[in-house]
């Protein structure tokens, strides 16, 4: 590529053409950021409450026969509730914005 | 000492730090230095102020999520500019998908009521449609060396490109402008 550095009269007018636009001050952009940053760890800690919560149920409902005796019957109940609960949950965790509205929606 | 004695890359630096422990007025801090650079340039590279500010505040959360984890090999606006980026090349690929129409890529309106004004006006316009049309990497590439003062070194990190390709892109984007243009270009007039 011969001449690659070569500048000509133009390159001064295209460089502070380009120039032209290098700063746009937006008022109030910082608390906009801080307000966007605010919602994004209220989400996130929606998303560890639910996921916290949601091991917690499963566990004591897989923990319930070590506390009472059960029929085979019952025992498979409690196993797909257990199943369940954890289909259904899991899910709603990978649409964390949606879950997160509807935590602070009061459900 | 007086604010003015500290280097703004040491001010950067700290204020990350800060960030990383949960500090909003450092964020604040943070946005108000970088965000003009940010949004000009995004705005270069889109054509719309509006989405360049979603854009912005887009890379200020992304920044805040990745402050635990940032070491300050590089300078803070090479970071931001490299978010930026990525962000850039989602919504291009977003675009590309669902395309949205013209409108969200016209320009700010202007109103050049009489003749220089609207000369003036068709100048710039006819610029902003020339960088509009350089391909992606040429016009990253000279927006970031020539509006924000990047190195060539910075615009590689940047780019994730080596400095040859950065020098490459710059000189192509250098020759479309002035054959696009013409040697008669004049902003000012």
């Amino acid at each position: 590529m011969r001449d690659m550095d070569e500048r000509l009269p133009i390159d001064d007018r295209i460089d502070d053409a380009l120039r032209a636009g290098r700063e746009r001050r937006v008022p109030g952009l910082a608390d906009r950021a801080v307000a966007a940053v605010s919602r994004e760890r209220l989400r996130r800690r929606v998303i560890a409450f639910a996921n916290v919560s949601l091991a917690a149920a499963a566990c004591l409902l897989l923990a319930l026969p070590l506390v009472r005796s059960e029929s085979r019957e019952a025992e498979a109940e409690r196993l797909a509730l257990a199943a369940s609960a954890l289909e259904v949950g899991l899910p709603a965790l990978d649409d964390a914005d949606a879950l997160a509205s509807f935590v602070v929606s009061g459900g | 000492m007086d604010e003015s004695d500290v280097d703004p890359d040491d001010e950067d630096r700290l204020l990350m730090g800060r960030v990383a422990e949960g500090d909003d007025a450092a964020l604040r801090r943070l946005v108000d230095r970088h965000h003009g650079r940010l949004v000009g340039y995004l705005a270069s590279q889109l054509g719309s102020l509006a989405t360049a500010e979603e854009l912005a505040l887009e890379v200020f959360v992304r920044l805040h999520r990745a402050a635990p984890r940032w070491r300050p090999e590089a300078k803070l606006s090479t970071y931001l500019f490299h978010i930026a980026h990525n962000l850039l090349l989602n919504e291009r690929r977003r675009r590309a998908r669902k395309p949205s129409g013209a409108l969200e890529d016209a320009p700010e309106p202007s109103d050049p009521s009489h003749g220089s004004a609207r000369e003036v006006a068709d100048i710039q316009e006819a610029f902003r449609l020339a960088v509009a049309g350089l391909p992606e990497e040429q016009r990253t590439a000279i927006l970031l060396l020539v509006q924000q003062d990047l190195s060539y070194e910075a615009i590689a990190e940047v780019m994730e490109a080596g400095v040859p390709a950065v020098k490459t892109w710059i000189h192509r984007a250098r020759l479309r402008l002035r054959e696009v243009m013409g040697p008669d270009f004049r902003p000012e007039t």
